[in-house]
C-alpha cells in the first residue's frame, strides 16, 4: 500500500522560537532529517537547519515494478510475494526514497532502451528504475537447502539510461524476505554511504503466552520473525541490547526478587548479575558493553546505579530522597540521562558518570520520561505529557527544539531508535490494547507491527548487521 | 412487686421469689396467710456462661487452618494518591490497625507490594511502587513490628486489581498491598 506522498517542511526559526517560549510540543510539522545531526554544542545560534542526509530535504523518486517471475504459484507465492511486498514496504516507509505511483508506469520497458522508453518511466516522475528478475536456481553455494531462488535486481538512472547499481542475490526460497532487506539497504548505501536499518532486530516484552506472565521476544524492524527468548514463568521486563548486539539485557522477578539478567540472543546462557540492591529495574548498557547503569533501591529509595556485568564495582550515582529511574547511556559513553522528580514532576536529566553536572533536560510540560538517544548522540526521543496522553517527543540536544512525532489516540511510551537514526519504535497503548509501532524518525510510514497478545517495551538492537 | 406461690404444683421448676415493696401503712391487719405448703427446693443447673460475642481477630491457633491467601486478608491495603508515595491519614489507620493485628500474631511473615495505576510509565512505577511498599514497611517497623518480618516488592502497573479506565479504577490500583508468606 503507498501512502500519499506529502513532503513535509520545517520552518525551523519559527519552532526554534516557539520552543524557548516554553510552547507546548507542536503537532504539526515534525522534523525531518534522518542524517548526522551536529553533535550538541554549548550555545547554538538561534536557527537550526536539518540536512537530510546531504539531499537537501528531497527524496528520490524510484519507480519500482513488480519483480518478473515465472508464473507458477509456488515462486509467485513462496518466493515473489513475500520479496517483492517486502521490498516495497521498505522502500516506501523509507525516507530517502519516494516510489512512484505504479499505476503511471509504462508496460514492459525494463530496462529503457531508448529517451523515449526513459521518459515513459519519468511520466511516474521517477529519476530511477529498480528493475528485479526472479528465477529459481538449483542447490549450490549461497543455497544449501532448496528450494532456492536467486534475484537479479538493476538500478536505473533515467536521465542518463546508465544501469548504477547491479546486484545477485541467491539464497533459500524462505529467506526471499532477506534478500529484499539487503536490497533495500544495499540501494540505501548506494544513495547515502551507509545501508539502512531493514536487516535490524527489536527486542520487546510480550504477554502471548500465559496469565500474568511477561517474556522477552525478539523479531525483525517489521514484525517478522518473532520469537521467544526468555521462559521465565514471570515478569520479564525492559530489555536493552548489548552494543555488539549478541546478549540483551533485562530486568527478571525469578525467585519473586526481581533482578537485572543478561541472556544471548538466542536466548542461551542466561546469566544474573548478582548484586546487593532491590527493584533493579531498567538495565542500560554502556557503549563498551561493560557497565550496566540500573534503577535500583536500598530502604525504598530508588536511584541509579552502575555495575559491571559480572556484578562488581557497583556504584551510586544519584543520591537524592526524590526518585531517580529509567537510566539511558548516552552513546558517547560519559553521561546517562534518567528520570527524577526531584522537582515535582517527572523529568528528563542528564548526569556524567560520578553523578555529578547534573542538569534538566526538559522543560515543558508535567511529565517526561524513558529518554532514548539518537545513535549520534545528537537527539533524544522521549515519552512527553503535558495532559492527556502521552505522546513520543523529539529533542534536539543542542537547541532544546523538541517535536512531538506520535500522533492519533492512545497512551505512546517507550521510544527507542533504529542503529541509523532513520526510525523510532514505541509502544502505544489504545483502550487494554498495547502494541509496537515503528515509524520513521519523524513520525511518518507509522506502522503497527505486532498483535499476538500485547506488547511492549521495544528495544531495537544497535548494530547495523 | 410480689410473685405468688403456685400450690400443688408438680412442675415445680420454677424458682420464685417474693420481694417485698417498699411498706405501705395498712389500715387493716393483713388476712391470715393461707397455709403454705412445704416448698418444693429444686436445685438447678448453673446457668451457663453467656456465648462470648465474636472477637473481630482469630485466635492464633486458627490462622494455622486457614490458607495464606485467607489470613492475608485480615491486612488490608493502604492507598495513595496519584504520583505519591507518602500516607494518606487513611492509609495510617489502615497500617496501624495492621499493625495491631501483627502484634497479635507474631508468627506471620508478609510481603508488601507497591502498585501503581496505569497512567505513568512502567519503568517509572516500577520505582513508585517500591517507594510505596517501603513507605508502608517503615510506617509499621515505626510502630513496633519487626522489620525481620517484612519483605517487598514492586510491581508498577504489572500486575493492576482493577482494569477499568477511569478514577475509581485507577484509585483502586494506587496501592500498598499485603501478602502473608508465612504464619
Amino acid at each position: 500500500m503507498k501512502r500519499p506522498n506529502a513532503i513535509r517542511i520545517v520552518a525551523a526559526l519559527a519552532l526554534a522560537a516557539a520552543a524557548r517560549a516554553g510552547a507546548q510540543p507542536s503537532t504539526s510539522a515534525p522534523t525531518p532529517g534522518t542524517g548526522p545531526v551536529a553533535p550538541p554544542v554549548s550555545s547554538l545560534p538561534s536557527q537550526v537547519v536539518v540536512d537530510i542526509l546531504g539531499t537537501k530535504g528531497a527524496r528520490i523518486p524510484l519507480a519500482i515494478p513488480v519483480t518478473i517471475a515465472a508464473l507458477t504459484p509456488e515462486l509467485q507465492k513462496g518466493a515473489v510475494d513475500p520479496f517483492f511486498t517486502t521490498l516495497n514496504d521498505d522502500l516506501s516507509g523509507s525516507r530517502i526514497f519516494l516510489v512512484t505511483d505504479p499505476a503511471l508506469y509504462p508496460r514492459g520497458l525494463r530496462p529503457p532502451r531508448t529517451r523515449e522508453e526513459g521518459d515513459q518511466w519519468k511520466a511516474s516522475s521517477a529519476q530511477y528504475l529498480l528493475d528485479t528478475r526472479l528465477a529459481a536456481e538449483p542447490a549450490g553455494p549461497g543455497c544449501e537447502t532448496p528450494p532456492c531462488v536467486a534475484v537479479e535486481a538493476q538500478l536505473w538512472d533515467l536521465g542518463t539510461l546508465q544501469p548504477i547499481l547491479g546486484r545477485k542475490y541467491t539464497g533459500e526460497m524462505r529467506a526471499a524476505r532477506r534478500i529484499a532487506h539487503t536490497l533495500a539497504n544495499d540501494l540505501t548505501r548506494q544513495f547515502t554511504g551507509k545501508p539502512g536499518p531493514f536487516l535490524t532486530k527489536i527486542a520487546f516484552v510480550s504477554d502471548r503466552d500465559e496469565p500474568r506472565v511477561k517474556e522477552i521476544y525478539t523479531m525483525d524492524f517489521d514484525g517478522e520473525s518473532q520469537r521467544r527468548i526468555t521462559f521465565s514463568h514471570t515478569l520479564s521486563l525492559a530489555p536493552d541490547w548489548s552494543p555488539d548486539g549478541k546478549r540483551i539485557a533485562y530486568q527478571s522477578y525469578e525467585k519473586d526478587s526481581p533482578g537485572v539478567f543478561l541472556i544471548g540472543r538466542d536466548g542461551s546462557d542466561k546469566k544474573r548479575i548478582p548484586l546487593p540492591t532491590q527493584l533493579n529495574a531498567s538495565p542500560s548498557f554502556s557503549p563498551d558493553g561493560k557497565t550496566i547503569a540500573f534503577c535500583g533501591s536500598v530502604k525504598g529509595n530508588p536511584e541509579i546505579y552502575t555495575v559491571q556485568t559480572d556484578g562488581s564495582g557497583l556504584k551510586r550515582l544519584t543520591e537524592n530522597v526524590a526518585i531517580d529511574s529509567t537510566p539511558r547511556w548516552s552513546p558517547n559513553g560519559r553521561e546517562l540521562a534518567f528520570t527524577s522528580n526531584r522537582q515535582g514532576t517527572p523529568q528528563i536529566y542528564m548526569m556524567d558518570l560520578e553523578g555529578a553536572n547534573v542538569r534538566r533536560v526538559t522543560l515543558a510540560g508535567n511529565w517526561n520520561d524513558e529518554a532514548a538517544f539518537s545513535p549520534d548522540g545528537g537527539r533524544i526521543a522521549f515519552a512527553c505529557r503535558n495532559e492527556g496522553d502521552f505522546q513520543i517527543c523529539v529533542m534536539d540536544l543542542g537547541s532544546g527544539r523538541t517535536l512531538q512525532i506520535s500522533e492519533g489516540p492512545g497512551a505512546h511510551e517507550n521510544p527507542t531508535w533504529s542503529p541509523d537514526g532513520s526510525k523510532v519504535a514505541w509502544e502505544v497503548t489504545r483502550g487494554s490494547s498495547t502494541q509496537i509501532a515503528v515509524a520513521n524518525s519523524d513520525g511518518s510510514n507509522m506502522r503497527i507491527v505486532t498483535s499476538a497478545g500485547n506488547n511492549f517495551s521495544p528495544a531495537w538492537i544497535k548494530t547495523l548487521e | 412487686m410480689k410473685k405468688f406461690l403456685k400450690t400443688g404444683t408438680l412442675a415445680a421448676a420454677s424458682v420464685f421469689l417474693v420481694l417485698a415493696c417498699s411498706p405501705k401503712p395498712k389500715p387493716e391487719p393483713p388476712p391470715p396467710p393461707a397455709p403454705t405448703p412445704t416448698p418444693t427446693v429444686v436445685t438447678l443447673e448453673p446457668t451457663p456462661a453467656p456465648t462470648p460475642r465474636p472477637t473481630p481477630r482469630t485466635q492464633e491457633e486458627d490462622i494455622k487452618a486457614m490458607s495464606l491467601d485467607r489470613v492475608s486478608s485480615y491486612l488490608k491495603p493502604a492507598f495513595f494518591d496519584l504520583d505519591k508515595s507518602d500516607l494518606r491519614a487513611d492509609a495510617r489507620d489502615v497500617l496501624a490497625a495492621n499493625a495491631t493485628w501483627l502484634k497479635a500474631h507474631p508468627s506471620v511473615a508478609f510481603t508488601i507490594e507497591g502498585h501503581c495505576d496505569e497512567r505513568g510509565t512502567a519503568q517509572y512505577n516500577l520505582a513508585l511502587g517500591d517507594r510505596r511498599a517501603n513507605a508502608a514497611k517503615e510506617y509499621l517497623v515505626s510502630l513496633g513490628i519487626d522489620a525481620g518480618r517484612i519483605k517487598t516488592i514492586s510491581y508498577g502497573k504489572e500486575r493492576p486489581f482493577a482494569t477499568g479506565h477511569d478514577e475509581e479504577s485507577w484509585a483502586k490500583n494506587r496501592r500498598a498491598h499485603f501478602v502473608v508468606t508465612a504464619k
